[in-house]
């Protein structure tokens, strides 16, 4: 595929910039006051960081807005979001409505100023419960519709899974002005031991995750984990010129489904301590080095041709 | 005992979130804002109580009227209507930070411009109280920016000149609530080569871009809670995407935006006079002259009855208003400007009554009365006077075929 980059006109580009710089002004420190109150268990504490594991509907409208704004900034920073799109239809975030009472949202929040500086979302079904994944009548997750496949055909596993099993791994995303790169770590960090909890805390509910990424981004942080990946290539990921995530498949290369099992709870139990140890040490980076050694997950790449052949 | 409270009565049943938060505003009233009134009013005239507001933030306040979609409490004018009558029964000033905040939220919401309502109205949604204000009157302008029929006799009023994709501002506006600490400013400027006030147009305009200045505070009589000050605009450029409902509309906005929030001008009004009762009430129960309490002197009590049964109307107009406001578009001017005009009325007639029947202790400040006093004359000012009240409502009188 090439990549390339969408022109705007200068009302768009004007539009974005004003969004974006709405978002530089918001913060959302009450969130974790509301959190802290409301679900203690949601939050956790490391070096500044605040991160709140929430679901939907746990989360006030106000906050959930601002989360959503947060999302769409960021993309819009990176470009993977349509201007035009974006000005035609008015957002200051990611439509409401595009998210599902039971999906889970991931929220690292500086502390002391109470901007998000990171965020990653786990999506549920929209399936009632208990519809087999091979159910050729089942709802079909974003990253199926994107790429035109069922990914856990293409994988080869889904059987005995259900569809309320499993989420779609979205929007790992950092506060683009971040630039100190301990801090950066520190929020991968804090977003992946977020990922660990939900998944614990909702055991044995969360079994498989689902996904598209580009291998150097958002895999990496799966596989230093420890999660043994499946990525699926050769998929023709398609959005039509005027979807909002058009630009996502057009200025990244090699944007690839994934799907990854989660391991029996007392390996998940033994990685999370692991990696908490890690993000609680001082000297986080020569740490994080020694764990990507010690926890080092797998890629087996499929070919989507030949496994549909 | 009278409860001075809103009565429940079966044509103003508050809604249950409406209900809800006006409770929640009287306990902030009772916690928060009274035990700072007589400070804030001492203060300097340039200091300003963020404590306050910050917790006025955290309970919505400074969003209420925002649709929930933009992060807002969606309780529409009569939810900050009702919220203002608790707040300005301590503190009238206070009340008006949050109620000139609405007035700059105004236009953008009557814009009924969803990119501009995208990139202003989510502001008020974040951690930090964020103010807003509305710049209109001028040095040799005032009525003559409400009033259609006065707009080809307005003299030397703001300018705007379309330069390419941005507008460039020129002028001075005065007497602006929040102007010192607002984030934007709603601004009405004529456009070049429109006579007088005849093209006059909305503009929403940041007040971090150059070219924006802001005066030093007013040193007021009453409201000192609040901070006044002015907004010069020399050479400051304005994207073309902030005009409000395009260019020459401003009159029509700034009408809108005037019938939209007059119910909560008459709200602050009515917990004016309420502040006022409530402070002569409690005397005349407590005070004994002639071996029984001072109100059941006949006298007295017709002056104490008289001034509950002006709360109590003023109140049931400004509901009135702000339902008719919430449920009709365009906002209506009939139901609004009476219900101010009443309001602001009795506002200094209940003060002045209170002030008689408390006698030398109504005229020290550690009273608190005194206060009411001076606050009760302040909204006969603001958004719309007596005068052109009068011409709003008569407009809407004779606005028919019969005459």
């Amino acid at each position: 595929m090439n990549v390339s980059t969408p022109s705007y006109s200068t009302h768009e580009i004007r539009y974005a910039d004003d969004i974006l710089r709405l978002h530089e002004q918001l913060s959302f420190g009450g969130l974790l006051d509301h959190m802290a109150r409301a679900r203690p268990a949601a939050v956790s504490h490391r070096h500044g960081l605040a991160t709140i594991c929430a679901r939907t509907e746990d989360i006030p409208h106000r906050y959930l807005v601002g989360i959503l704004g947060f999302r769409l900034a960021e993309y819009l920073r990176v470009g993977f979001v349509s201007k035009t799109v974006v000005r035609a239809s008015s957002l200051f975030c990611e439509p409401v409505t595009s998210t599902h009472r039971n999906d889970w949202h991931i929220v690292t929040i500086e502390a002391a100023t109470g901007r998000i500086v990171g965020y990653l979302s786990l999506s549920a079904t929209t399936d009632r419960p208990g519809v087999p994944v091979l159910d050729p009548r089942r709802s079909r997750f974003d990253v199926e519709n994107v790429h035109g496949i069922d990914v856990f055909r293409a994988v080869g596993m889904g059987a005995g899974l259900t569809t309320d099993r499993v989420v779609e791994v979205k929007r790992l995303m950092h506060r683009g002005s971040v630039a100190d790169p301990v801090l950066k770590l520190r929020i991968s960090l804090e977003l992946l031991l977020g990922l660990g909890r939900v998944v614990l805390d909702s055991w044995p509910q969360i079994r498989v995750g689902i996904g598209d990424a580009e291998s150097n981004v958002a895999l990496r942080h799966l596989l230093i984990i420890g999660l043994d990946v499946y990525t699926v290539s050769g998929t023709e990921p398609r959005l039509a010129a005027d979807e909002l995530f058009h630009p996502a498949y057009v200025v990244r290369d090699k944007v690839q489904p994934f799907y990854a099992e989660a391991p029996d709870v007392a390996v998940i139990r033994q990685r999370y301590d692991y990696v908490r140890g890690v993000a609680e040490q001082q000297k986080v980076m020569a740490a994080a080095v020694g764990m990507a050694r010690e926890l080092r997950g797998t890629i087996t790449r499929i070919d989507y041709q030949e496994s549909a052949a | 005992m009278i409860d001075t409270a809103l009565p429940n009565i079966g044509l103003y049943e508050l809604p249950d979130d409406v209900a809800e938060f006006k409770g929640t505003v009287a306990k902030f009233v009772d916690t928060t804002v009274r035990p700072r009134v007589s400070a804030n009013d001492l203060a300097d005239a340039a200091d300003f109580d963020w404590e306050i507001l910050r917790e006025a933030h955290d309970l919505g306040l400074l969003r209420a009227v925002i649709p929930r979609e933009y992060g807002g409490l969606g309780l529409g004018i009569l939810g900050v209507a009702v919220a203002l009558e608790e707040i300005s029964s301590a503190c009238a000033g206070t009340a008006l930070t949050i109620g000139a905040t609405l007035l700059g939220q105004a236009p953008v919401l009557i814009s009924g411009d969803p990119q501009l309502q995208a990139r202003f109205l989510p502001l008020f949604c974040g951690d930090s109280p964020v103010l807003a204000c509305n710049a209109v009157t001028e040095e040799l302008a005032g009525c003559d920016l409400l009033i259609p029929e006065y707009a080809a006799a307005a003299t030397e009023v703001m300018t705007a000149r379309r330069d390419g994709d941005f507008y460039l501002l020129n002028g001075r506006k005065r007497f602006i609530t929040n102007a010192k600490q607002a984030v934007y400013a709603s601004v009405y400027a004529n456009m070049e080569g429109s006579p007088g006030a005849t093209g006059l147009t909305g503009f929403i305009v940041p007040l971090d871009v150059d070219g924006v200045e802001r005066g030093p505070v007013a040193d007021k009589m009453g409201y000192r809670a609040c901070l006044g000050s002015e907004l010069t605009f020399r050479d400051v450029r304005v994207p073309v995407e902030n005009v409000v409902a395009g260019e020459g509309n401003g009159m029509v906005i700034n009408i809108q935006q005037m019938n939209m929030a007059r119910a909560t001008v008459a709200a602050i009004s009515t917990g004016v006079a309420r502040g006022a009762f409530e402070i002569a009430r409690q005397w005349s129960a407590d005070r004994v002259q002639g071996g029984r309490a001072l109100y059941r002197h006949q006298f007295s009590a017709r002056k104490i009855a008289e001034m509950a049964t002006k709360i109590q109307a003023a109140r049931l107009m400004y509901l009135n208003a702000a339902v008719t406001t919430d449920n009709e578009i365009p906002a209506p001017a009939f139901e609004s400007a009476t219900a101010k005009l009443f309001a602001d009325r009795i506002a200094i007639e209940v003060a002045e009554e209170a002030m008689s029947l408390m006698g030398a202790r109504g005229y020290l400040r550690e009273y608190g009365l005194e206060k009411f006093v001076r606050d009760a004359f302040g909204a006969r000012i603001y958004e719309g006077t007596p005068e052109v009240l009068a011409l709003a409502i008569t407009e809407a009188l004779y606005d028919d075929d019969d005459f």
